[in-house]
């Protein structure tokens, strides 16, 4: 018997009342570059640079390793996570919280 | 003025994990795994690299560089340009020898730009990887990934650069090879040279205080180049900027990410300086083109994105 697909997840940006679908092992970031990509600032992908930081209001999520500049114990506790890191379990509803993104030389 | 700086010496960056990170510097950089320490900390050098190391892995809680070291001529000139650097005012650390395996002492410092750099003299002299000192033949076989000849440089973002170039320039005998002004004159990033490089060091006006930009891995040809951005997309590893050219130093250049989200560039070419030339001058008017020569306009990414 063909295995039944998993019931796709859903990621819902609760300021923009967006929804996207986030496939197994996909990081919410990945999904929202795919689907909403002006939405967030993307950076390194990889936890270091905090530019693509939410919070978590809803569902369940496994966690990838992020710097702690960014994203404290605090922090974590409170569902702060960097969106490049965080693999939905359950659909979830997150609101971007980026660190300011500032731009060198206050002239570029 | 010459002050017995010689070049950059190694660098030690902090990975989130260590093990995809060795994977990452040694599979798609082509960096050589050369020593672990009871730290756990790992080396690794470039395969042209005659010392035991350039890079150094260190395990931490958030990505980063620790700090920069500087290669000087012997130990001697180091004890001077210690007494050199405290004339101007600067705190110097003096790091036993070994605290960094395979290292001697290290002279360390906190920068105008916010940054630790640091001044050694005496590293174990292992001579180029696969490749005998006598007759040497073209290259080493068995080298992976992008295969790169060594550590080039680092760019690093703080708020004083112009203080920053005084003191490399004033106490270590570094010089601009190449600057970007605003209109009233203001140094809104600096590059900087010991030797005939285009840059062994860039500073970058920013209020993102002591943060880190790249680190850089020389390659020779733009053939190396195009490879380095297949590789980049065969591995599925986070892009940042494909293969192009930089007005400034003219050389060329891809940025990619580690999987710490430390941005790292491997360049190849580059303008090269003799001592009597004038630095280039850059207008902030014209960033765009100074920075990425196609593209002619800067990405968000590439200035924002910092660890």
């Amino acid at each position: 018997m063909a295995e039944v697909a998993a019931t796709p997840i859903v990621a819902t940006d609760a300021e923009r009342g967006s929804e996207i679908i986030v496939t197994a092992d996909q990081s919410l970031l990945n999904a929202i570059e795919r689907f909403e990509p002006s939405s967030v600032a993307v950076g390194c992908r990889n936890g270091g640079c905090g530019l693509c930081r939410v919070q978590l209001l809803a569902g369940s999520v496994r966690l990838g390793k992020m710097s702690r500049r960014f994203v404290s114990i605090e922090m974590e506790r409170e569902r702060f996570a960097l969106a490049c890191r965080v693999y939905p379990q359950t659909n979830i509803t997150y609101r971007l919280s980026p660190i300011e993104p500032r731009i060198p030389g206050n002239a570029y | 003025m010459r002050r017995g700086v010689l070049r950059p010496g190694h660098v030690q960056i902090r990975v989130l994990d260590l093990e995809p990170a060795v994977q990452h510097y040694t599979e798609l950089v082509g960096l050589i795994e050369t020593h672990r320490d009871g730290e756990g900390r790992v080396y690794l050098k470039g395969w042209t690299e005659p010392e035991l190391f350039s890079v150094v892995l260190r395990e931490a809680d958030e990505a980063g560089m620790d700090f920069q070291g500087f290669k000087v001529r012997d130990e001697d000139t180091l004890t001077q340009l210690s007494r050199d650097l405290r004339a101007w005012g600067v705190d110097v650390q003096e790091i036993p020898a070994g605290d960094l395996d395979h290292c001697g002492r290290r002279m360390q410092f906190s920068t105008p730009t916010g940054h630790r750099f640091e001044l050694y003299a005496t590293k174990t002299y292992t001579g180029p990887w696969g490749i005998s000192e006598v007759e040497p033949e073209a290259w080493p076989r068995g080298l992976r990934g992008i295969r790169v000849q060594r550590f080039d440089h680092c760019q690093i973002h703080g708020r004083d650069i112009e203080a920053m170039r005084d003191l490399l320039s004033e106490v270590l005998g570094f010089y601009v090879t190449e600057h970007v002004i605003d209109d009233t004159g203001k140094n809104l990033a600096i590059f900087m040279s010991l030797a005939m490089k285009a840059h062994d060091v860039a500073l970058i006006l920013d209020d993102r205080h002591g943060t880190f930009h790249h680190a850089a891995f020389y390659v020779e040809t733009w053939e190396n180049l195009l490879r380095a951005g297949d590789l980049i997309s065969m591995t599925g590893t986070s892009l940042d900027t494909a293969p192009t050219r930089h007005g400034i130093t003219r050389g060329q250049t891809t940025y990619f990410f580690d999987p710490s989200g430390n941005r790292n560039e491997v360049f190849a070419g580059g303008s090269t300086h003799y001592p009597d030339q004038r630095p280039y001058v850059w207008h902030d008017r014209n960033i765009g083109k100074a920075i990425f020569y196609h593209h002619q306009k800067l990405s968000e990414k590439f200035m924002t994105a910092l660890t």
